[in-house]
């Protein structure tokens, strides 16, 4: 007896010494090592249209009730600049022609996620002309070339007022070389004013795709090249305030969006 | 019994061999493990090594390739190439010159230092050796001999072959004597240093040109080149498994937290996903090491934990009940900060604790707990009342003794000793002449200091002319019901006490009557709210409609509760106080916070009427008890218990002591001594039987540790509910954390005499008056007025209050004690804005004590680096020609000076929109003026001023735009040249300017 007990026990405890001893072992590591992260995928490459295929979306911009009548513009502060206006001047905020929405700015806001556009080189004009900022409404694509001149003969500053944008404010005295800026990041309605004569507004709208438009004097608009698919149009006005419309274009199609906004 | 057989014997008949070979076996074993234990399960660290250097490498060669192109494009890029060339042509410039140099040194000056020097050795080291045995010499003769053979050596000519010093590499035949030698030795020195400062000039341009090319590169190239990641592989490779510990001798501190977090101080940024495992990522703050670096504080003094144990993470990091600091959460690790940074109310980079001091500090929790430095009025008022006591005792002392000294000099027999006691008692009284000035300095500090003195909330001895008696028991029973989010929090208090409470604060009102003001234009009041300034500290609102800052009351529904000629009178001039006929002649009252506005009675009607308009159609019912004495006699015992008069000040209890405990060393407390109560078994189980736990739950509801209790009414928690947020919670904690009493002598903690101390000492008065709601101070302040969306507009944004950035380097500290003392800069014309009279928004006038605005002029200077005192520069005045230039420009179409800043005189101010030109020569700093209009965004970004009105041409700038042609024969600079006319333009000028015509 005393054989099988001794075994026993030498069996016994020899299991509890290799069973702690393999919890010994494993219990070396508290913590497993993670896989590295995955690096970041590289920047897609810009999306390029197929001009076959493009779709067009047209529209206009309709105007009901009555425009507010705002007070002519006081250019008293500088006389050089009320003289070149023959006439008093109204500020082209609300700009309606016969029922018609002028410098309302219209975007494709959603639809194109997962695209990216290469920017286009061509700059986009902004001129200082009698004191007022020449268009008072203009798109921009995303580190597109933005080119400010001042074509008055005398001295304007140049001052977006961006919220997600870099801020910057450039003296620009007359005929002096054009002040050259790209903006990133996108946002719209950056207002840009001039410190020196306060009733200059002009509004930058910057996106990051080349799909967007201003209405023109007659409330029209049209957005060119885009690719086939649905899409949510937009429309933004500095104090109107926006209007969105969905859209659906197959290839080489053309659509109307018309917006209205009241006043 | 069978009889016994010897085989059965089991020593003879069985063998243990296989036992003994198991136990054997299993002996073995064991030893292995235990060495296997020893070595690696006790050392865990070893493994963490293993896997890091492994880890690293592969990064860091990840990391090669991608830095080499990086360096690669930028030593493609022009502006490099360019410097690459400037170095190479410096090199082929400099190279004929150096090599020139380079040949005399080596083939002629040092050969032939070496053939001298050697011919010369031999002589003296002869000489030497005569010298000494004659100095050593016994007899006259013996001398003279030896005198003779020295002259001998002396005199003798030794033969030479000498290589010419030209650098040809020829040689010359030559005799020389011993002083002979020694001269050409002397010459062959200085020729040779002669050359190396030679070679040194000649390569200099060189070296700059090698330097300023690798300035570019690592100017441009972020992070380590590729040549120093190879010195980092290099090091990667060898890595030595081990121990890495820091120890600190004077703290006894041990840490050795980096033989696991071996990324912590790498020179290669490591994130927490690069290798793999977030315990090797480098420290998120790593600009913190250059001001505390590891080597000086170690890990543990910031974090806690246990620095020294290295067995597991739940021990190095104290995480378990028999370490007492474990290491602080993530979300409270500026705990660290304050044990050294105690002074602070603001500690840079540390905002999770700024916040908490913020909300100790401006949610009153000073009024019922004691925190060193938090009463700071009170404090000093204390501090220089006892000094003035010792002074006083110190004077009384002294004049006991003069009279002692005299009496003794009286009585002196003789006459020196008399003097002597005579003298003592001179001196004595010239002590006290000293300490009769340190008194009445001390005298006006007191006037000073009392004044500043003020208690947290309103005055309750006002209640009775200001609120509206049915209101005040609505109030006291839940004022968050009233008011969401307001600072006064909610007592535990049932009908009876509201009712007595209430009925005490009526009765001990001042009875005092009003000036009765008629109605003014809600309308216009409504716009001067929103545009004076009041949204900086005020928020209208509830809700998503809520504007405005937190820092004063919630004015949404005042109009229930205030009445119309308060409000007058305290929008007026909140330091009317309601006069006590009762009260001693010398009270010192608690002024209030609010400052003055400097408005006028009209405007002040105005905002009135719109606030008395703020209000709901709630029912109140009728208070009739509040007029019982006897009920309010009661209430003051309450009011007492619940240590109401730790915020307000109230009649009778002028001189309360606080009610709570003192917290400035509550982080130390012993765990066991913080109250868990019934809660203390649940704590440990859940994990939360710690500091963090118990100050987290309180603040989240300050009863929760009665639950449970029997208790009376009036033994509970005291503890009112503030309602907070769990993000203000989490600062609070953090604050109350870190509030330990410091292991660390004095020279670990941040205690600085010089003007760093200004710094700490303004911020307690930055956040004391909110300054910050209007005013950003550091980079990336957004102030309570940049939130509210009227100041979002195009229209409105320059109407901000000014940033403050670089207050100090902008105006002169005389000007600023000037304008902080009376903002409106004139005495008269009041209701005005000093400076910026274009600004809706007013700076008050905030009653600042003498030593107030000293404080905020010097943390103002201090901010900015100023030197003190200030001694402006001298400013060359401008020749005649030059005054007409500056006024040309000035004036001119192309520099738009006029169009914007004001000039004093009214009709053009009306549309000025930047300061006064005027004030400019006692306001501004030169330096300053300069580098402002060069590139104003970089003082104060987003500025109305523009930049780019300068461009560089040479030295010096140049006006920006089409200048007059008298302009084409001044070589100065522009900008200085408008500094100089603005800050020296005189009166005369001024109406010159105007009579000129200026628009």
């Amino acid at each position: 007896m005393l054989e099988k007990t001794t075994y026993r026990k030498v069996l016994v405890l020899s299991t509890i010494a290799l069973f702690v001893f393999a919890l010994g072992c494993g219990g070396g590591r508290e913590e497993t090592a993670a896989t590295p992260e995955e690096k970041a995928a590289p920047a897609a490459a810009s999306f390029t249209v197929d001009p076959a295929t493009a779709a067009t979306v047209t529209g206009m911009i309709a105007f009901e009730g009555t425009p507010p009548k705002a007070p002519p513009l006081n250019m008293s502060a500088e006389p050089d600049c009320a003289k070149l206006h023959g006439a008093p001047v109204f500020p082209d905020q609300v700009v309606v022609n016969d029922g018609k929405l002028a410098n309302v700015f219209v975007w494709v806001k959603s639809g194109l996620e997962g695209k990216t556009f290469a920017p286009s080189s061509e700059p986009v004009h902004l001129d200082q002309k009698g004191c007022l900022y020449q268009p008072h409404v203009l798109g921009i694509q995303t580190n597109q070339p933005l080119s400010v001149t001042n074509s008055d003969s005398f001295t304007h500053n140049v001052h977006p007022l961006p919220t997600t944008n870099r801020e910057f404010n450039k003296s620009q005295s007359a005929g002096a070389a054009p002040v050259e800026h790209a903006f990133p990041r996108q946002e719209l309605k950056i207002a840009v004013k001039c410190n020196v004569h306060p009733w200059m507004r002009s509004y930058i709208n910057v996106v990051d795709h080349p799909f967007f438009a201003v209405t023109a004097a007659d409330g029209s608009f049209t957005i060119k090249g885009l690719p086939p698919g649905t899409y949510t149009i937009e429309a933004v006005h500095e104090s109107l305030g926006n209007k969105e419309a969905s859209v659906t274009v197959g290839d080489a199609e053309s659509k109307a969006v018309d917006f209205s906004f009241t006043g | 019994m069978p009889a016994k057989d010897s085989n059965d014997d089991p020593v003879l008949s069985q063998s243990l061999s296989v036992p003994l070979l198991i136990s054997t076996l299993i002996l073995m074993l064991t030893l292995v493990w235990s060495l296997y234990d020893e070595i690696y399960s006790m050392r865990p660290w070893k493994d963490y090594q293993q896997r890091f250097a492994t880890a690293y490498l592969g990064f860091l060669e990840r990391l090669r390739p991608e830095q080499a192109v990086r360096e690669d494009t930028i030593k493609q890029s022009a502006a490099y190439q360019e410097l690459q060339q400037n170095y190479e042509q410096a090199q082929q410039a400099a190279q004929e010159k150096y090599q020139a140099l380079t040949r005399q040194m080596t083939q002629g000056v040092l050969p032939r230092i070496d053939v001298v020097r050697n011919a010369f050795q031999v002589l003296k080291s002869e000489a030497d050796a005569l010298t000494y045995q004659l100095e050593t010499a016994g007899s006259d003769s013996a001398k003279q001999s030896l005198q003779e053979d020295i002259s001998e050596i002396k005199a003798r000519v030794v033969e030479l072959e000498l290589p010419k010093d030209d650098g040809s590499g020829e040689t010359e035949h030559v005799s020389m004597s011993y002083t002979e030698l020694e001269t050409e030795g002397a010459r062959l020195r200085d020729l040779r240093a002669d050359l190396q400062r030679q070679q040194v000039a000649v390569q200099s341009p060189v070296t700059a040109a090698q330097q300023s090319r690798e300035a570019y590169l690592q100017d441009q190239l972020y992070g380590l080149t590729p040549a120093q990641l190879d010195g980092v592989i290099a090091r990667t490779k060898n890595f030595d498994i081990g121990i890495k510990q820091i120890h600190l001798a004077d703290i006894d501190l041990v840490d050795r937290c980096e033989s696991c977090h071996l990324g912590i101080r790498e020179p290669v940024t490591i994130g927490k996903a690069d290798l793999g495992e977030a315990v090797f990522a480098g420290h998120p703050d790593p600009d913190l090491f250059q001001i505390h670096d590891p080597e000086q504080f170690g890990c543990t003094s910031c974090h806690n934990g246990n620095g020294r144990a290295t067995r597991s993470i739940t021990k190095a990091h104290g995480r378990h009940k028999f370490w007492l600091w474990p290491m602080y959460q993530p979300e409270n690790v500026e705990a660290g900060c304050h044990q050294c940074h105690s002074r602070e109310v603001v500690t840079e980079g540390a905002e999770v604790l700024n916040a908490g001091k913020d909300l100790f500090l401006n949610k009153g929790c000073w009024g019922c707990h004691r925190f060193e430095g938090f009463d700071r009025e009170s404090e000093e008022l204390n501090a220089v009342r006892q000094q003035m006591k010792i002074n006083r005792d110190e004077h009384v002392a002294n004049e006991k003794e003069r009279r002692r000294n005299l009496e003794l000099g009286d009585a002196a027999s003789e006459n020196d000793v008399a003097q002597g006691f005579y003298g003592r008692g001179e001196a004595l009284r010239l002590r006290n002449a000293k300490l009769d000035a340190e008194l009445s300095a001390l005298q006006l500090e007191e006037k000073s200091v009392s004044r500043e003195v003020k208690k947290f909330g309103p005055s309750l001895k006002e209640a009775r002319v200001k609120l509206r008696k049915e209101w005040i028991p609505v109030w006291v029973s839940n004022p968050h019901e009233f008011r969401p989010g307001t600072k006064m929090p909610v007592f535990r208090l049932n009908e009876d006490e509201v009712r007595a409470i209430s009925a005490y604060v009526w009765q001990s009102g001042i009875p005092g009557t009003l000036e009765q003001h008629p109605a003014g234009n809600a309308e216009r009041g409504q716009e001067l709210f929103e545009t004076r300034g009041c949204m900086a500290c005020h928020s209208m609102g509830e809700g998503d409609t809520k504007q405005g800052g937190d820092f004063a009351a919630n004015l949404t529904r005042v109009g229930e509760k205030t009445s119309y000629n308060f409000l007058v009178r305290w929008i007026h001039n909140p330091r009317e106080l309601t006069p006590d006929p009762a009260a001693p002649a010398d009270e010192i009252r608690p002024t209030p916070i609010m400052p003055n506005l400097r408005l006028s009675f009209e405007e002040a009607r105005d905002i009135a009427s719109y606030l008395s308009a703020r209000r709901t159609d709630a029912a109140y019912p009728a208070a009739d008890f509040m007029d019982d004495p006897a009920l309010a006699q009661e209430g003051m015992t309450l009011v007492r218990h619940y240590g109401c008069s730790g915020c307000h000040e109230i009649k009778g209890m002028e001189n309360e002591g606080r009610i709570g405990t003192e917290l400035t060393q509550e982080g130390s407390k012993p765990v066991e001594r913080l109250d868990f109560a019934l809660f203390t078994h649940e704590a440990e189980g859940e994990g939360w039987y710690n500091h963090k736990g118990f100050f987290e739950h309180k603040l989240k509801d300050p009863a929760f540790f009665d639950e449970g209790k029997v208790r009376e009414h009036l033994e509970q928690l005291r503890m009112p509910n503030f309602h907070l947020s769990d993000q203000e919670i989490n600062s609070l904690t953090t604050f109350l954390l870190g509030s330990v009493q410091t292991q660390f002598p004095v020279t670990y903690r941040f205690e600085p005499e010089d003007s760093r101390a200004d710094v700490q000492e303004g911020w307690w008065l930055v956040q004391r008056y909110n300054c910050n709601g209007c005013h950003q101070i550091r980079p990336g302040d957004v102030t309570s007025l940049m939130n509210v969306p009227r100041y979002k507009d195009p229209e409105w944004v320059e109407q901000l209050p000014p940033q403050l950035y670089t207050e100090g380097a902008r105006v002169q500290p005389d000007w600023l004690v000037d304008f902080l003392t009376n903002p409106a800069l004139s005495e008269t014309d009041i209701h005005r804005n000093g400076v910026r009279q274009y600004l809706q928004a007013r700076m008050p006038t905030f009653y600042l004590s003498e030593r107030q605005v000293g404080k905020l002029m010097r943390f103002f200077m201090a901010r900015s680096s100023q030197p003190h005192p200030f001694i402006p520069e001298d400013i060359q005045p401008l020749t005649e020609q030059e005054q007409t230039l500056a006024r040309v420009l000035f004036t001119g179409n192309a520099a738009p000076c006029l169009k914007c800043h004001m000039t004093g005189d009214p009709a053009r101010d009306r549309t000025a929109t930047a300061p006064n030109f005027l004030i400019a020569s006692e306001r501004l700093k030169a330096d300053w003026t300069y580098r402002w209009m060069l590139e104003p965004a970089k003082i104060a970004p987003g500025t109305a001023m523009p930049s780019e009105l300068f461009r560089q041409e040479g030295d010096r700038w140049v006006f920006n735009g089409n200048l007059p042609a008298m302009f084409n024969s001044y070589q100065g600079d522009h900008a200085q040249l408008l500094v100089r006319y603005m800050l020296l333009i005189t009166p005369e000028e001024v109406r010159r300017l105007r009579g000129s015509g200026v628009q």
